[in-house]
């Protein structure tokens, strides 16, 4: 049944592709998504304002009628066969195939962001049926997170019930959707050139963000973490201009707009798409020597490029300034400063003007980093990089279309030009904002890299793709492109056995998320919905209480702890362990009972108990803790005695 | 004859996708058959195999007669010396736990030749996709799960498996349906498309 409730956001979205095709010159392969980036905007604009509910049953009554307007002939742009591009058909089909076979393969979250914020963002939206920025959690909660994949997957549930996988499953159509995209320029009947573009956005993510053999199972295509949708929505802003012959700005405006939702970071790559594209505008129309009279539409549209991010950009920042009380104004971090003023700072010391030795170290090690560490399946980024320089590059040699050959060299160009400067920023981050054992180890530095570096090889590769339709010598471009595909097929064949992937894993996976998921209800029937849980899971590093945080929500989990930081970690008396241990909470037992009931918690739900935790404070509990010996349990308060009295157990033996 | 091919240059896509299907329709009879005569002739010959007698790790019967996992990591190893297809064991643990290798004699075991247990009545059955001399079961990834009661508990090998399992895709047979046709269209289209090109310029 979920699966058709999903099957009717596809039809929706499919009512509005099929019209922008019908009712404008947009080539059909792109038009996935660009409603798809129209449909993020059109709810995070509502979420926004508050009327998210509202805005889904418009958006489907809307889609109602864009149906009935494209099947009516009369004013049609383009006739119902343009409707008929393998491009189009495919996006449908394979999102189609893809919800089948996530709604039988049940596919769940698995990494600690998604039950820090995404998924349990998602999980919040579609309970409250509103955004999560004040949602009433456990947490300090990251509200500042942008909501455009959150709301994304909420528009594939919007009929019937939660479902992680619903979730997951519209983060992939937002990729198929890229994908698609890219097959806009290619011949209709010439699977040598739709297939392999089709193959080599699927392989990307794997190419890019795996590296070495890999032995573990990864959630590529089963995560709903931003990254991989951020760098591709970046690309697919850029490849929608670059293959779309009559260079409309308006699919590409609506992808940046949305881009700047997915997460902060997107607006720093939405500009470097709006300069890219502004760029090969200006150059195209100096090339032409047009006179200025023909110059203020297009740079009306670049302006237009530019205000959408900015506009995009700041609603969230307004909004969180007047729906929250988060302080938003400074990107945190140690040195607690704005972010013009972190780039400022950094690019004077890049030219020598009181240069910190943490900057040089940082950067020094940043760009080692680029060519010595193997950060992907093909080798270290700079193999990367050289891939989408000679594809960008061999574009615009084997063309013989002139306007094509400027293009394409200028964003060989302009593309290694917008590397060099994320690369700058975000090795800024790592000198301003990080805490230290964070920037010292340049943790997560490959992660960061990420989305530049695919939106980048996506976007040579529209470039490459539309080079077919003028190649200088015919059929070179075609077979390169293929056999290129073909050999990053082989690689990951090789690399990562298929059993580790989601398409071709097993229920392994998800049992441990199933015993949890099932002890979670255990607690939620043994405790009313409107009390406060206090948490203890012995020896937790944060990640067991962010997941129950996750499977008990709306239930609320206490954040279970000041001292020593709370959120998961381990309870002792004072002593009992080294002072500085991380996460360890010392308490006395009359102090853990006055912070629990401090905390307004009339349950406690014991996940994992120790033999510190049964000396330091069987006394609380009026069983002496015999009852969560060997398996979690709840106590509830008793006030007349002044105990926690054991309430039940919950989950698996053991 | 001629109208099918001018259909399927037409539509190198939907033709090798076809093919395939029909391909693997006639492997799954295939392999039907040929284990239901392997069955006949005792070559695929059925029986149970007591776990007492299976190379283990971290697996132990207790004194009240369970079969237990006692670590991480427990297995359950077959090199009976001849050729298995599939294997049921009676059991009430988690069918989800259950994971088979294969491997042919002097082979390693690897992630590349791995199949998952399918809950069925009683127990748990894994179907290998192709006749295999050596096997291991991890029933579990944890301790202390239950994984058959009595001393002479035993694994079935070669049980008869129901038709329309030879229909499912197995361990890398999933990837071959659903990336092998599209290569073979794009493959075949190059081969046109330069055959045309080259004949042009003769």
């Amino acid at each position: 049944m979920e699966l058709l409730f999903s099957y009717l956001s596809l039809a929706a979205l499919a009512g509005f592709a099929v019209l922008m095709v019908r009712r404008t010159a947009l080539p059909a392969p792109l038009a996935p998504f660009a409603a798809l980036c129209a449909t993020m905007l059109w709810f995070s604009a509502a979420g926004m304002l508050g009327v998210l509910v509202p805005a889904g049953w418009a958006y489907f009554a809307l889609a109602a009628a864009a149906w009935v307007l494209s099947v009516r002939p009369a004013g049609a742009k383009q006739p119902a066969a343009a409707l008929g591009a393998p491009g189009f058909a495919a996006f449908f089909v394979l999102a189609a195939l893809l919800l089948a076979f996530f709604a039988w393969r049940q596919p769940m979250f698995s990494t600690w962001d998604e039950f820090s914020f995404w998924g349990t963002a998602a999980r919040i939206v579609k309970t409250s049926g509103g955004l999560y920025v004040n949602a009433d959690i456990g947490w300090a909660w990251v509200g500042t997170h942008r909501p455009a994949l959150v709301v994304l997957g909420w528009f594939f549930q919007f009929f019937g019930g939660y479902a992680e996988w619903r979730v997951l499953a519209g983060y992939d159509i937002l990729l198929i959707a890229i994908f698609a995209a890219l097959t806009a320029g290619c011949k209709k009947g010439a699977p040598r050139q739709w297939v392999p573009a089709l193959g080599f956005g699927f392989l990307l993510p794997f190419v890019v963000t795996l590296y070495g053999s890999v032995t573990r199972p990864t959630d590529l295509y089963a995560s709903a973490l931003s990254d991989i949708p951020l760098g591709l929505t970046f690309g697919g802003a850029l490849a929608v201009y670059y293959i779309n012959e009559k260079k409309a700005l308006w699919p590409s405006v609506l992808a940046l707009a949305a881009l700047c939702l997915e997460k902060d970071t997107g607006f720093a790559l939405a500009l470097v798409a709006a300069e890219l594209i502004a760029a090969d505008g200006l150059l195209g129309l100096l090339a032409e020597k047009a006179p200025l009279r023909r110059w203020a539409r297009p740079a009306a549209g670049w302006a237009g490029l530019f205000i959408a991010c900015g506009l995009s950009f700041l609603s969230w920042q307004k909004y969180l300034a007047v729906a929250s009380t988060a302080d938003t104004s400074n990107v945190g971090g140690t040195e607690q400063m704005g972010m013009a003023e972190m780039v400022i700072t950094g690019v004077k010391e890049l030219l020598g003007i009181g240069r910190t030795e943490k900057f040089s170290t940082i950067m020094g090690g940043l760009v080692r980093a680029l060519f010595a560490s193997k950060t992907t399946m093909a080798g270290p980024f700079a193999v990367v990089i050289a891939l989408a320089f000679a594809m960008a590059a061999g574009a615009a040699i084997l063309t013989k279309d002139k306007t094509l050959r400027r293009q394409a060299g200028l964003f060989a160009v302009l593309g290694t030009a917008g590397f060099a400067a994320y690369f700058f920023f975000i090795g800024l981050t790592y000198v301003y904002v990080f805490r230290d054992e964070v920037s010292d180890g340049l943790v997560g530095f490959e992660r960061y890299m990420y989305p530049y570096l695919l939106g980048w090889l996506l976007a040579a590769a529209a470039l490459v793709l539309r080079a077919m339709g003028f190649e200088r010598i015919r059929g070179l471009l075609q077979t390169g492109f293929a056999a290129l595909t073909l050999a990053l097929a082989a690689l990951v064949w090789l690399r990562l056995p298929f059993s580790l992937t989601v398409f071709g894993g097993g229920n392994a996976a998800y049992a441990q998320r199933w015993a949890t998921r099932d002890e979670a209800r255990q607690v939620q029937a043994a405790v009313p919905e409107d009390a406060h849980i206090f948490f203890v899971s012995q020896g937790d590093d944060g990640s067991r209480w962010f997941l129950y945080s996750y499977e008990l929500y709306p239930w609320y989990l206490d954040y279970s702890g000041t001292e020593g930081q709370g959120g998961g970690g381990t309870f002792a008396v004072p002593g009992a362990l080294e002072e500085d241990t991380l996460y360890y909470h010392p308490y006395t037992a009359e102090e853990l009972l006055a912070c629990i009931r401090e905390r307004g918690c009339d349950y406690v739900f014991i996940e994992r108990s120790d033999d510190l935790f049964a000396a330091g404070y069987a006394a609380l509990f009026s069983d002496g803790l015999a009852g969560c010996e060997n398996q979690s349990a709840v106590y509830a308060w008793n006030e007349a005695e002044g105990q926690f009295d054991f309430v039940c157990n919950v989950g698996a033996k053991g | 004859m001629k109208r099918v091919f001018a259909w399927a240059a037409a539509h190198l896509v939907a033709a090798c996708y076809l093919l395939a299907l029909a391909l693997w329709a006639l492997w799954g009879f295939g392999s039907a058959g040929w284990d239901a005569l392997g069955r006949a002739t005792g070559r695929l010959a059925g029986g149970d195999i007591p776990l007492a007698t299976l190379q283990s790790q971290d697996i132990a019967l207790t004194d009240e007669g369970l079969w237990v996992s006692t670590g991480a990591d427990p297995q359950l190893i077959f090199n009976g010396g001849r050729p298995v297809r599939s294997v049921f064991l009676a059991t009430d643990a988690d069918p989800a736990g259950f994971e088979g290798y294969w491997a042919a004699a002097g082979q390693d075991f690897s992630l590349r030749r791995r199949v998952f247990g399918e809950a069925v009545d009683g127990g748990v059955l894994l179907v290998l996709p192709a006749a295999a001399d050596t096997i291991r079961i991890d029933p579990a990834a944890v301790a202390g799960v239950v994984l058959a009661e009595g001393e002479n508990a035993a694994l079935s090998v070669n049980v008869a498996v129901p038709l329309w399992r030879y229909f499912v895709p197995r361990a890398e047979q999933g990837l071959a349906l659903a990336a092998l046709p599209a290569a073979a269209a794009v493959l075949a289209d190059l081969g046109l498309f330069w055959k045309g090109r080259l004949k042009k310029r003769g």
